[in-house]
């Protein structure tokens, strides 16, 4: 008996177990400069990689929300919703669509004419529209039962009201049209009417940081600013031309964006509006429409040259330009809040949604893809002077009528230039002054 | 009288029935004066043309003019009347204007409280969002509540909640209570609390620890180090408040007594009884008990240290010392000077008296130069001339330069006064603290003391120098009084364009002030979009496609046979870089190298899959190739003759149009083996070079030193490598970036000890 053997399978725990990170034997690695002499050309190979297949992968186009039966006039984002979106078109119909699945939830015939301007409530609960008919209806946002079909609300104007902006967290909302107006949820008549010369105002936008500020485009070419409480309008801005869209930079509370008539956007400081702080070119048409980024650095343009830009706030020309071959003007453009999308409506009838930046990768990353995906950010960053590298990840191929756009606006700038150098030679010295660009655009500041 | 107004009603009727027909007669329609028949409170609103029914005053005071009395109620009126009228309100238009101007001027000052935070975002090397304020706003749901969600109801238990609702759980809607401290304030709270703690207890296991310690030694050492820190604060205080140093003085002064008081190094203690037993024997010994009594010697020792009386002092030292230094036995003798005992006990207030003499004597001596250089670029012409030529002869041993000390020189500049006062204040500050250590140096009476020594000669001299010092100190006065004013007048300017500038300032962009500077910079590119329609690259992308099909196909050709042959590989000998780091390692090396055999790297077994040598002496042949400049023809096919395929040109064209090259010189690489020397640099490179400097940087060394540093984890630790390659936005997938909120403004750190509810939540504890 005390001889007995018991056989027992015994296994290798090497065959059954997984490998774990500790079984990987890491070897040291000597960081010594002088052991890697050539670290220099090796990382800008890299970035040469990378910048390449940054524009192989640059493929912004990610869907389309067609359903409109008219152009697009109007888009809203949800405020705590990523994927609800509003859209209001040019027969009076708006739709509520879900990104997720790009399908439309909802749709029905709010005003005669245009939808001129959509907004959401603060809690999302509700949305307003304002149409061409002088009226200005809230609707549910969630519908359950057949009454929240019907407006909850519905306030007539006494004049044409064309845009719509809410406050931040109050339940108030300003139309503009020939005033701009103030008004409470829970009231017929606007709180405050605020008048400063006599033209229609055609856009007007709540600051969503410093609350009570808000601002509007008139079409006398200039930009006014309001306090909606006790003071009311505050200052006005002459462009040359006018200024079709503002938008509020919703992280730096004193700067706001216009999208002007002239094919340029001017990015403007509150207290600075003598000249605006940023002037921002490549559009080759006027630029209808603008909206900033959720984080503020960047701010999307739609144009009517039928192409989308993102501009960078703090530079003067553009990252990126979208285009499609059957996009058709732009009439309205939204930057979704996660950072991520662009949303645009054009008067072809159709939404078209895209990457915010055209080489993301979406969904969601492992670690070492997101590393070394950040690597390759930083090395192009890092290289993005170098002539073959930037040459690289600034070429983009446009239409056709956009290049000859372009070149008809760089022949005609360059005239200029030429006249003025020619005055400039041939009168007394200091007759003819150099301007800055800056200085150009803005006819007159009016307290 | 009856008849008489009679008459007059009928020439009144008949009056006024004349005018009215005549006024028939006139076209024109004349308004009326509204005339008003019977008294009324109202006014007819339609009674446009005003008339004041006023009083007025004045005429009331006229009529009361005469009568004294009434003089004075005529000045009353008059200052009633003077009373003040609230101005006209302006006109809609200019008050507008002015809201308008008073409002913006208020946003503008409102809005400004965001530059900080805007300022540092721009500048900050990554932001994250969604804002963390923000972000805290949003409701953490509970995970019983989170879960409830995730579970699927079968149909059973649908159609059951149909008909038995289940109770819903009260939403009940918690009203923010009111804490003593925040969240934030209670963490912050509770770290500094351990932190206390924790560092008590640490002090507390040093402190048992180190009274375990039996060593005298470091008891000693410990005891030093606590004198030196004493000092140190000393001397801080000293500069600081002088009346703290001076009571710390005395307490230094106490513990000094008291150790002289102390039986310590009398050699009274169980060591020196023990020792003196064995003292009679041995010599050693003896000496040892020498250096303690002269220890306890120098202690109870009066440190003499005034500067006059140390040379004197020494020399009469020295003397004695000299004659007796032999005796051993006798302690008295020792000099402690050269003993190493001195050197041990140079630490705490002696050596700090020391110091400070002869730190004075620098000072002075410092000032002196100064001086003595001025003296050599003023040309205070014959009189200074005459009055060095006689100190010079005057002064061997003493130090006559500190007569100089007052004597200044008109050109002197303000430094050098500055300095002056300087070293004044330090004598008077050091007078202050202790009337023993320094004595204020008498500029009069020194020269004198020196010119005792000598004879008659000085006596002119004297007279001479106290001519010259009356004059000298007259114009010094002068001069400083110029000096003043010109310094004062600097200050103004100073200050007032200082002024200007903060105002300028204040114009331009506060966010631009506020801004910091970016430690990594990275370049920007702020150009156009090199844009291109598609038609126009096409041809170059076809050209460019052929080539890739060339490429792509010739590899193919070359994998055919990848039998690599094993005799064929680069002997390579270890080469020792001349630095300084690898030397030591090196050396090992060397050494090792007979014994060790060290395993040899075969490139070829390193690269196996790929003919890596032979693919090297390929390119080089190449190159080689390349390099050979080949005949030059100059023929035209077809010219004169025949042309075509399979044409040769004739002799006779060959000698004339084909030319043989000029010869080159011989390839730097020719017989040097496997290697590849570039003699010419490549033209193609320069495509790939920088040819100006980009944006944010100011020179060219910044940028090629942010093109220097690797980013790459091959290259630097990983660490390193993840803080470099973090992107500067950073978001979270599917999360709202709200808005900036105004929780982002206030942002202060240490609320705790300015908030009252807290100190008082922390005093109940």
């Amino acid at each position: 008996m005390s001889n007995m053997k018991i056989k027992v399978i015994s296994r290798n725990p090497e065959d059954y177990l997984r490998a774990t990170k500790r079984d990987i034997h890491k070897l040291p690695r000597n960081y010594d400069p002088s052991l890697h002499p050539l670290e220099g050309p090796r990382e800008y190979v890299r970035a040469m990689n990378a910048v390449k297949l940054e524009r192989v992968f640059a493929k912004p186009f990610i869907g389309n929300l067609d359903g409109h039966s008219d152009g697009v006039s109007s888009l809203a984002k949800h405020p705590n919703r990523l994927a609800v979106l509003a859209s209001g078109a040019f027969d009076g119909e708006i739709r509520l669509w879900d990104l997720a699945s790009r399908k439309c939830t909802r749709h029905f015939t709010a005003h005669e004419g245009w939808v001129r301007s959509l907004c959401f409530t603060p809690d999302g609960q509700h949305f307003t529209s304002v149409g061409d008919d002088k009226t200005i209806k809230t609707w549910k946002s969630v519908t359950r039962d057949e009454e929240d079909y019907e407006p909850t609300n519905t306030l007539l104007s006494m004049s044409v009201v064309s845009g719509i902006t809410h406050h931040r967290e109050k339940p108030i909302f300003a139309t503009c049209g020939e005033q701009c107006q103030l008004w409470e949820n829970t009231r017929s008549e606007p709180v405050k009417v605020f008048k400063w010369g006599v033209d229609s105002l055609h856009h007007v936008a709540f600051n969503q940081v410093e609350t009570n500020l808000l601002a509007s485009c008139a079409s006398d070419r200039s930009i006014i600013l309001y306090d909606f409480r006790e003071s009311g309008p505050l200052r006005k801005v002459v462009m040359e031309l006018r200024s079709n869209a503002l938008s509020w930079n919703p992280m730096e509370a004193f700067i706001f964006t216009v999208a002007n008539e002239d094919y340029n956007l001017y990015s403007f400081d509150v207290r600075k509006l003598k000249q605006p702080i940023n002037v921002h070119m490549d559009h080759t048409s006027a630029v209808i429409d603008v909206d900033y980024s959720p984080t503020g650095k960047e701010f999307v343009a739609g144009s009517y040259d039928k192409t989308v830009r993102i501009f960078e706030g703090l530079k003067g020309h553009s990252r990126d330009v979208y285009h499609t071959k059957r996009m058709q003007r732009l009439t309205c453009v939204k930057w979704s809040l996660d950072n991520k999308y662009i949303l645009t409506g054009s008067d072809e009838m159709n939404i078209r949604m895209w990457k915010a930046r055209a080489s993301e990768k979406l969904g969601i990353l492992k670690p070492r893809e997101r590393t070394a995906l950040n690597y390759s950010e930083a090395l192009k960053e890092k290289f993005s002077n170098h002539p073959q590298i930037k040459r690289i990840a600034r070429h983009r191929h446009v239409p056709k009528h956009v290049m000859n756009a372009q070149k008809e606006i760089k022949t005609i700038r360059e005239k200029n230039k030429r006249k003025e150098a020619n005055r400039r030679a041939h009168s007394k010295p200091g007759a003819v002054p150099f301007v800055a660009e800056r200085k150009r655009h803005v006819v007159k500041e009016d307290e | 009288m009856m008849e008489d107004s009679e008459e007059t009603d009928f020439v009144a009727s008949e009056h006024d029935r004349l005018v009215s027909a005549i006024t028939k007669l006139d076209k024109t329609q004349h308004i009326t004066e509204p005339t008003r028949n019977e008294p009324t409170n109202q006014n007819s609103e339609f009674n446009l043309i005003k008339r004041s029914s006023k009083l007025k005053l004045g005429n009331v005071v006229k009529v009361l003019e005469d009568t004294a009395h009434s003089v004075k109620i005529g000045k009353k009126l008059k200052k009633t009347r003077e009373a003040k009228v609230l101005p006209k309100p302006l006109e809609k238009p200019q008050a507008e204007r002015i809201k308008r101007a008073t409002g913006y001027e208020d946003t503008k000052k409102k809005v400004g409280r965001w530059d900080p935070v805007v300022a540092r975002n721009r500048t900050v090397d990554f932001v994250s969002y969604p804002l963390g304020h923000v972000s805290k706003k949003s409701k953490i749901q509970p995970t019983k509540e989170f879960l409830s969600k995730l579970t699927l109801k079968s149909s059973l238990e649908k159609e059951l909640d149909e008909i038995d609702p289940p109770p819903e759980s009260k939403e009940v809607e918690e009203e923010e209570q009111v804490y003593p401290m925040s969240y934030e304030e209670m963490l912050e709270h509770r770290q500094n609390a351990a932190k206390l703690r924790a560092q008590q207890s640490y002090k507390a296991a040093k402190e048992k620890r180190q009274s375990k310690i039996k060593s005298k030694k470091y008891h000693r050492i410990l005891k030093k180090e606590r004198l030196k820190q004493q000092l140190k604060e000393f001397e801080e205080l000293q500069s600081k408040n002088p009346e703290e140093a001076l009571k710390k003085l005395e307490e230094l002064e106490k513990t000094r007594a008291l150790e002289r008081h102390t039986l310590r190094h009398k050699n009274t203690g169980k060591w020196a009884k023990s020792k003196l037993v064995r003292a009679k024997y041995d010599k050693e010994v003896r000496q040892q008990l020498a250096e303690q009594l002269s220890v306890s010697r120098s202690l109870t020792h009066k440190t003499q240290d005034t500067q006059s009386t140390d040379d004197e002092a020494d020399d009469a030292v020295n003397i004695p010392d000299l004659t007796l230094a032999q005796d051993p036995m006798n302690p008295w003798m020792m000099k402690s000077s050269d003993s190493n005992v001195d050197s041990e006990f140079n630490f705490g207030y002696k050596k700090f008296l020391k110091d400070k003499m002869s730190k004075i004597k620098e000072i002075d001596s410092d000032s002196e130069e100064e001086q003595s250089v001025k003296t050599n670029i003023e040309d205070f012409s014959s009189t200074i001339g005459h009055l060095k030529g006689s100190l010079k002869k005057l002064c061997d041993t003493s130090n006559p330069e500190n007569s100089f000390s007052e004597v200044t020189m008109p050109d002197e500049t303000k430094s050098i006064k500055r300095n002056q006062i300087k070293t004044k204040k330090i004598f008077t500050t050091l007078g202050a603290t202790s009337n023993w250590i320094v004595e204020d140096i008498d500029v009069a009476s020194q020269p004198i003391y020196g010119l005792k020594n000598h004879g008659k000669a000085s006596e002119d001299i004297s007279n001479v120098f106290d001519k010259f010092e009356n004059k000298v100190v007259g114009k010094v006065e002068t001069k400083l009084k110029k000096l003043r004013k010109q310094i004062k007048k600097l200050d103004k300017q100073s200050h007032k364009p200082d002024k200007m500038e903060s105002k300028n300032n204040d114009d331009q962009d506060n966010l631009e002030y506020l801004k910091l500077n970016k430690q990594n910079l990275k370049s920007q590119v702020d150009e156009e979009l090199f844009e291109t329609h598609k038609g126009i690259g096409h041809v170059k992308e076809t050209a460019s496609l052929s080539n890739i099909l060339t490429t792509v196909n010739n590899p193919l050709q070359g994998n055919i046979d990848v039998d690599i042959d094993p005799n064929r590989f680069i002997e390579v000998k270890p080469k020792y870089l001349n630095t300084a780091i690898s030397s030591a390692q090196n050396d090992i090396d060397d050494l090792d190298d007979d014994e060790q055999v060290v395993p040899k790297v075969d490139i070829e077994e390193v690269f196996e899959e790929d003919d890596v040598v032979d693919s090297f002496r390929q390119e080089k042949e190449d190159e080689k190739n390349q390099d050979i400049s080949k005949d030059i023809d100059l023929t035209l096919p077809g010219w004169g003759s025949w042309g075509g395929k399979g044409v040769k040109a004739t002799k006779r064209k060959r000698n004339r149009f084909i030319g043989k090259p000029i010869p080159k010189m011989p390839r730097r690489d020719d017989n040097k083996g496997d290697i590849i020397i570039n003699e010419f640099k490549n033209s193609q490179l320069d495509a790939h070079k920088v040819s100006n400097l980009p944006f944010p940087f100011t020179s060219v060394k910044d940028f090629e030193a942010s093109i220097r540093t690797p980013l790459g984890n091959t290259f630097i630790p990983e660490t390193a490598h993840k803080k470099l390659i973090r992107p500067n936005v950073i978001t979270k997938a599917g999360a709202i970036i709200q808005p900036m909120g105004e929780d982002e403004l206030l942002v202060k750190k240490n609320l705790s000890f300015n908030n009252e509810s807290v100190l008082k939540f922390v005093t109940k504890k």
